[in-house]
């Protein structure tokens, strides 16, 4: 079964990518609301700092730390033409790695590699709120003049005092979460967060490569066919069939 | 009349052969755990057991991560240190960290001892007298946010969503005090939790979970940035 459905992705995947041309995306709120964030951070000569929560390389997260720090090099490569520097913050000690990466590559893209600081990438310990990455990400924006606070990957209602604080010293903030307790948070706080699956096609919008594309068809596909097999299911079960 | 043109990205040997060990040992390990039908019992064995090993290597590389964290912590909180007054709390967080290292330390030395063998240590303690306390009091904080949040949401725009993730709040919270003559909404609250809640969340899990498919794919496939640039 679960080569099937990887066979199914990557079929529908190349396929889309070598159409890539043809296919129009669907607006998405949050990615729109990002430029314009990271624009006006840099413009108004103040940091972004972009957290991946609790997102892990080393557990079940890992593919949703792959993603974060995918748009984590998106916002970044926008915000390094700024005076200050772009912040990363993880609770996992091996994505810290894949943050630092990100951010030297997003400078190295804008030829700024002088004005990339190892300290960028941070770590601090997690647990099962991540409280001391809520505290350090909202400390950081006062501290250190960040306009905007970008969040991609794993957080759960911690995400509430990050959000209370731009609130309070109005900074922008463009919160997700993989957690359901996080998305609900960021629902409520934001008015253009990014939803659960979003994250995952964040390059198809920020940095439309064929493949990026197709990644994202695939994805609409797959949606719509597990949809098509829910109804099917449903109604063969209404109608009495064991299955 | 010239023809503009993408220029062709040149392969690079070094991104190449991280992209194919990357992509071996990502098969190797999804064979082990997921042995295929089609292949010999004993290369499924095998499998298995090589992606075991590999899980291990991991483990052993997350111990050494975590060092780096902790070096990578102090570094950034003693270049703080410099700035008054944010530096105090850099400050605090270092002495923390070296008071209780060298606690456990001394106690891992046989040096500091509490008691008899039953009893906990005082790293122990210390964790859940201090830390536990803290993330507790933050925690609590986390409501009143919450709430302030909702209150937002209804002043700067109201939208039937709006409107509905309000109402739905109210209600669960509603519906879990005990208001004399309301014994309705207990049991509309179960309903609410049951059935449109139960379905969204299935609905946002089932969504990211193809989102991982997708990424898992791009990166099998080796079209990751890690392999590019």
């Amino acid at each position: 079964m679960t080569y099937a459905i990887l066979l199914i992705a990557l079929l529908i995947t190349v396929i889309s990518a070598v159409r890539a041309r043809a296919i129009a995306l669907r607006p998405v709120v949050g990615y729109r609301a990002l430029q314009r964030t990271v624009s006006a951070a840099v413009e108004g000569g103040r940091s972004v700092h972009i957290s991946l929560g609790s997102s892990a390389l080393l557990d079940e997260s890992a593919l949703t730390a792959m993603a974060g720090a995918e748009m984590l090099y998106q916002a970044a490569a926008r915000a390094s033409g700024g005076d200050l520097p772009v912040i990363a913050s993880v609770t996992d000690p091996v994505t810290l790695g894949v943050a630092h990466d990100r951010l030297r590559r997003a400078y190295l893209l804008r030829n700024r590699l002088e004005a990339f600081k190892p300290t960028a990438a941070r770590w601090y310990p997690g647990g099962m709120l991540s409280l001391a990455l809520a505290a350090a990400v909202g400390a950081s924006l006062l501290d250190e003049e960040g306009g905007a606070a970008l969040l991609f990957g794993r957080f759960g209602a911690e995400l509430a005092l990050i959000a209370e604080t731009t609130i309070r010293y109005d900074r922008d903030l463009l919160p997700h979460s993989t957690h359901l307790e996080g998305q609900a948070v960021a629902y409520a706080v934001s008015e253009t967060p990014l939803l659960a699956e979003e994250l995952f096609v964040g390059a198809a919008y920020l940095e439309p490569t064929p493949i990026h594309i197709g990644g994202a068809a695939a994805q609409d596909a797959l949606r719509y066919l597990v949809v098509i097999v829910l109804i099917v299911f449903a109604v063969l079960t209404f109608l009495g069939v064991n299955l | 009349m010239t023809t503009s043109r993408t220029p062709r990205r040149r392969l690079r040997l070094g991104a190449a052969l991280l992209a194919a060990l990357t992509i071996g040992i990502a098969l190797i390990t999804l064979l082990g755990l997921e042995p295929a039908a089609p292949l010999p019992a004993a290369l499924n064995a095998n499998l298995s057991t090589l992606s075991q090993l590999l899980i291990q290597l991991v483990a052993v590389i997350g111990a050494i991560a975590l060092l780096l964290g902790v070096l990578n912590l102090t570094r950034v909180h003693a270049a703080q240190l410099r700035k008054f007054p944010h530096g105090i709390y850099s400050l605090i967080l270092l002495i923390t960290l070296f008071g209780v290292v060298l606690l456990r330390a001394l106690e891992r030395g046989g040096v500091l001892r509490v008691g008899t063998g039953d009893a906990p240590s005082v790293s122990l303690t210390v964790l859940d007298a201090a830390q536990v306390a803290v993330e507790s009091a933050l925690a609590g904080l986390l409501f009143f946010a919450l709430v302030y949040s909702a209150f937002r949401l209804m002043r700067n725009r109201v939208t039937i969503w709006n409107a509905l993730f309000i109402a739905a709040l109210v209600i669960v919270l509603l519906g879990f005090s005990p208001l004399g003559g309301a014994t309705f909404l207990p049991s509309v609250r179960e309903w609410l939790l049951n059935v449109p809640v139960n379905a969204g969340t299935r609905g946002l899990l089932i969504g990211i979970a193809i989102g991982v498919v997708v990424v898992g794919v791009r990166v099998l496939i080796g079209r990751d940035r890690t392999f590019r640039e």
